[in-house]
């Protein structure tokens, strides 16, 4: 008999016959049953600066301990980190044994200040995350969530409970890029995005702006006021530069002044915080304050040179209240 | 004076097909074993977090 | 002199190769009907792979939250809190 299950958890809904994988590859129908294959055993397990993440208004020059499983939910032509998330637990060549304590008590051992879930996508190993999350943060450690946003919604809620904050992909603000670049769908990302900021979860949003595929200057505009109208002005935007990765070898790196151009965009629109990341020492990396453009902090790729925010994260000029989680 | 007939052994190119055939058996075979042990991998499985090493670089944002 | 025509060697490696790439293909056109079969979202993995490795202890059958057995259905919910 074959015993198909649906799975709810992002929505391609995948119904999976007996033996058979998700879409996602790791979550798997087991005599009838749906088995998260990678809980507790991580592929990769880093200790990153926050603002790799990339946050930049969340804990400032604090660690990150940043782990991730094998699969993932979306199969972008670009993926990074493509030997990670389009790969199943079977063929990963490093497979870690960890107990959400042992995550814990291992960040806590190496002075971090949260865990972050990330490289692949935590939405497809969302048990290890969430439960993880709860004893980190019993333990006085904060959750972060970074992940492309392709979850349902009852789901990222509960998630919610459990996390601090999150640096979500908003990849392009086209459906048809979406379909094309990462089998996904821009609808459920949007309602993610907008859960998270009901629910309280701090939020960044990346954009990575690939050459002649996403990087329309109405498009980014039309990006903008969509974040400013529905996630608040004060929500960081972050540009980032993409490079030649795994099946998008073709295009050549994003041209600095297509990111600059962006993040004009941006802040025209009315945006507050737009960055640029991935281009190592362009001013757009630095935080200034909204209200009289002084520099607050100043940075070096993932590294804090400068930070001139008082205490309660206020301009020390103007007394501008910046939104962030300073502490 | 006798004529000398060229032999599979000793007409121009033979010891050189013989060599490329050699040659892709040997690949052939290579392939064929190195193959299925390619696909199964090296896997370093059951690590201890002990074991991580956590500053490898791990450059772009993300 | 130079033999003319194929020589028994000759077809002995014009055979090896074809039989390689005969080998190629037919694994190429395996994979492409793998693809057909794997819709409605699922994929094809090497169960039997996992299934060693969670009986090893390094992989986990953890059961899954956000499923529920059979096909389809509207409402998304837990199978279990």
């Amino acid at each position: 008999m074959n015993a198909k299950v649906t799975c709810e958890l992002c929505p391609r809904r995948c119904v999976i016959p007996e033996g058979g994988a998700g879409d996602c590859r790791i979550r798997v129908n087991l005599d009838g049953k749906l088995r998260a294959t990678t809980y507790g055993h991580p592929s990769s397990v880093h200790i990153d600066p926050v603002e790799k993440k990339p946050l930049y208004h969340f804990l400032p020059s604090s660690s990150a301990f940043s782990i991730a499983t094998a699969g993932c939910n979306l199969h972008c032509l670009n993926c990074q980190n493509w030997e990670l998330s389009q790969r199943d637990g079977s063929e990963m060549e490093q497979l870690f044994h960890a107990e959400p304590a042992d995550l814990v008590a291992a960040a806590r051992e190496n002075d971090c200040r949260s865990i972050a879930y990330t490289y692949s996508d935590p939405i497809v190993f969302y048990e290890y995350t969430r439960d993880t999350s709860a004893l980190a943060q019993a333990a006085g450690l904060r959750n972060l969530l970074i992940t492309a946003g392709y979850i349902n919604r009852r789901p990222l809620r509960e998630l919610c409970r459990v996390l601090d904050a999150s640096n979500t992909d908003l990849k392009a603000f086209d459906d048809g890029f979406y379909q094309r670049v990462t089998t996904a769908s821009l609808r459920p990302v949007l309602d993610a995005l907008v859960t998270l900021r009901e629910e309280g979860v701090w939020l960044e949003v990346t954009n990575l702006v690939i050459p002649t595929l996403n990087d329309d200057l109405a498009m980014i505009r039309s990006m903008a006021k969509w974040i400013r109208d529905e996630l608040g002005e004060g929500t960081p935007l972050h540009f980032s530069r993409f490079y030649p990765m795994y099946r998008m070898r073709n295009l050549p790196p994003t041209p600095a002044d297509t990111l600059e151009r962006a993040r004009q965009e941006a802040l025209a629109v009315g945006l507050h915080f737009v960055y640029i990341g991935n281009l190592m020492g362009h001013s757009g990396s630095n935080t200034y304050c909204p209200r009289d453009g002084a520099l607050l902090i100043a940075r070096t790729g993932f590294h804090i040179t400068e930070n001139r925010l008082t205490a309660d994260g206020r301009c020390p000029k103007c007394n501008e209240k910046i939104p962030g989680v300073w502490q | 004076m006798k004529k000398h007939s060229p032999s599979k052994s000793t007409y121009p190119g033979a010891s050189l097909r013989r060599r490329q055939l050699v040659m892709l058996m040997g690949l052939t075979l290579g392939t064929g074993v190195a193959w299925p042990y390619q696909l199964s991998g090296r896997r370093h499985s059951g690590l201890s977090l002990h074991e991580a090493d956590f500053y490898s670089p791990h450059d772009l944002a993300g | 002199m130079k033999p003319k025509g194929l020589q028994r060697n000759d077809l002995e490696l014009l055979g090896l190769v074809a039989l390689l790439l005969l080998a190629m293909g037919g694994y190429l056109v395996q994979q492409l009907g793998v693809s057909r079969q794997e819709g409605a979202g699922w994929r094809r993995i090497d169960t039997q792979a996992v299934q060693r490795l969670i009986e090893a202890g390094d992989l986990s059958d953890q059961e899954a939250l956000w499923y529920h057995p059979g096909m389809g259905g509207k409402q998304p919910g837990k199978s279990r809190p």
